[in-house]
């Protein structure tokens, strides 16, 4: 570990934090955040006017703290955060080299596994900056608008939950990144990627449906599956798909090190 | 009595990239305090050596020391390095970009940082971010980021490159002043061997990724071998032309002064050559030596034409 790890990894944060995609995620987070506590506030007041078969609507609906809470973490994880995140760590990799930018770290005496270290510790950091602006926001926001019922502390550990999805997600960005200079083609490459393993994980679930054993063990495993590790914290802790996850996480920060490790760069 | 630590030594280093030989058992040594002009046609793989040294591209053979490192990144303590053109992170502070280096570089404190933005003339134009610097300017950044960290070896590749004729004298100044006011060792590549001569005790002149000339740059230009040159003034210009196209050994190099010719010889005595012309001719009005410079002697080990 070079002695100056720390400054390396604080050099990162501020480039991190510098691009209008670290800029943009920071303000997209406090947005999920004020707009899930709105949001339950507005459908909250539509149910007292709605009534389903007799039963008013108000009465399916539970509206406390925990639930807007709950309500911003599931709109925190859905597509838009997680892609900005993705286009962070595209832009951390494939922009530098695209930028030649990297080149001119890489010629500072730093073994090549601490600049991708740094790289994940400062991408990590943007990740739980925008979840604990996320949480922030509902937290307060929900303490203010409903009564504080139920416990939280699932829901937090959701959030916690949901650091290591992005951690997963990053090590897999920066995989794809390092094998392309195109930021835009690393998001959608993921993306791309990330529907076909969904589509997969949903054919598996049929087959396990129809009897097939190892069908749900192995979607269980996949990739993508196992980037919604933090889903389960509500309904329970469930070990295969962290352990899927971490095991994830490891194998592409591992990969990630090796290709740059070896890459030339111009 | 005990020698210096060479700054650098290379010793047959090779890369190949599919079947082409980008740089062939190249060995260079470069002392401590030197500075060194690393010379060679466009493709003669000088940058892919470069970054070889640098540790940016893998090497398929040979062996780089750097003040007797051997292993990339203790010698990469002792080295700047710009690699072409120089890039930032625009949106970033002149001073944010340097110590962007300087964490990356585990040395360089604010006052490492002020010098080298004072050494390069940029001290005053810290805090403006780069996306406002001219092209001059930014070269000037990217000298001002290889020195953060002071250290001994700094490595240049076309530092020059891109800039026009007053950005060209700017770099240049900088650096003649750094190789007077500092203990740096400088290994240079640049295509203009004017300002080469100018700057460098010793050059290596590569092609085809091969060393084929190193030495100070006075032995070299005065050894044997080398190209002469003439300006040839003749009324019929045309005639002049044509008589020198027909000779191998000779080749045009552009116009001279008053409407005379250019030429560089090849092992043609001034004399030999006036004794063709007028063998076949041609009434020849001038004939003037020129004097022998770093310029020339590139072009005779580098021009098929005339070797």
């Amino acid at each position: 570990m070079p002695p100056h790890m720390l400054a390396m990894i604080r050099a990162e944060i501020v480039a991190v934090f510098g691009r209008w995609s670290g800029r943009g995620a920071l303000v997209v987070a406090l947005a999920v955040g004020l707009l899930a506590v709105g949001g339950l506030e507005m459908a909250s007041r539509a149910a007292d006017n709605i009534n389903a078969n007799g039963t008013p609507a108000a009465s399916m609906l539970t509206v406390d703290w925990a639930t807007c809470v709950a309500w911003s973490l599931q709109a925190r994880n859905f597509f838009v955060l997680p892609l900005l995140i993705a286009l962070a760590g595209a832009s951390t990799l494939s922009g530098e080299l695209k930028e030649n930018t990297l080149r001119e770290i890489l010629v500072r005496p730093v073994p090549r596994w601490s600049v991708v270290f740094a790289k994940v510790a400062a991408l990590s950091v943007l990740s739980i900056a925008t979840l604990g602006v996320t949480a922030a926001a509902s937290l307060v926001g929900g303490a203010i608008m409903f009564p504080m019922e139920e416990a939280i502390t699932g829901h937090l550990m959701g959030f916690a939950m949901s650091w290591l999805s992005d951690l997963g997600l990053i090590t897999m960005t920066l995989l794809v990144a390092s094998f392309s200079r195109s930021v835009g083609g690393v998001v959608v490459s993921l993306a791309l990627y990330l529907m076909a393993d969904f589509l997969l994980g949903t054919l598996l679930g049929f087959l396990g449906q129809l009897g097939t054993d190892w069908a749900p063990i192995v979607r269980d495993f996949l990739p993508g599956t196992a980037l919604q590790a933090w889903k389960d914290w509500d309904v329970g802790f469930e070990p295969k798909r962290v352990g899927a996850l971490v095991v994830w996480t490891i194998v592409t920060w591992v990969l990630t090190t090796i290709r740059v490790q070896r890459m030339d760069v111009p | 009595m005990e020698t210096a630590t060479p700054a650098l030594v290379t010793d047959g280093l090779t890369r190949r990239f599919g079947d082409r030989i980008a740089v062939d058992k190249l060995s260079i040594q470069v002392q401590p305090g030197d500075v060194y002009g690393f010379l060679g046609p466009n493709g003669a793989g000088k940058t892919t050596a470069i970054r070889c040294i640098l540790g940016l591209i893998r090497k398929d053979a040979g062996n780089v020391r750097i003040f007797g490192e051997t292993d990339p990144v203790r010698q990469r303590a002792h080295v700047g390095a710009m690699v072409e053109t120089p890039r930032f992170f625009d949106w970033m502070s002149a001073r944010g970009n340097l110590e962007r280096t300087a964490a990356f570089a585990g040395k360089g404190d604010r006052s490492d940082i002020d010098r080298a933005l004072q050494l390069v003339g940029l001290w005053g134009r810290e805090s403006e971010p780069v996306r406002a610097f001219s092209l001059g300017m930014r070269q000037r950044l990217g000298i001002a980021r290889a020195l953060v960290g002071r250290p001994k070896l700094l490595v240049l590749d076309e530092p020059t490159n891109g800039l026009d004729p007053r950005g060209m004298k700017e770099v240049r100044d900088l650096l003649d002043n750094l190789a007077k006011s500092t203990q740096l060792t400088i290994f240079i590549s640049s295509h203009l061997l004017d300002e080469i001569e100018k700057l460098c005790g010793r050059v290596g002149i590569i092609e085809h990724g091969r060393m084929i000339a190193e030495g100070k740059v006075d032995d070299l230009v005065a050894g044997e071998g080398g190209v002469t040159a003439v300006e040839v003034g003749a009324r019929d210009r045309a005639g002049l032309c044509s008589a020198l196209e027909a000779m191998d050994d000779v080749k045009l190099d552009g116009d001279g002064l008053g409407g005379r010719l250019r030429v560089l010889l090849a092992g043609v005595e001034p004399a030999a050559l006036n004794a063709r012309l007028v063998s076949a001719g041609v009434a020849v009005t001038a004939l003037v030596p020129q004097e022998r410079n770093l310029e020339q002697l590139f072009l005779s080990l580098t021009s098929k034409e005339i070797t």
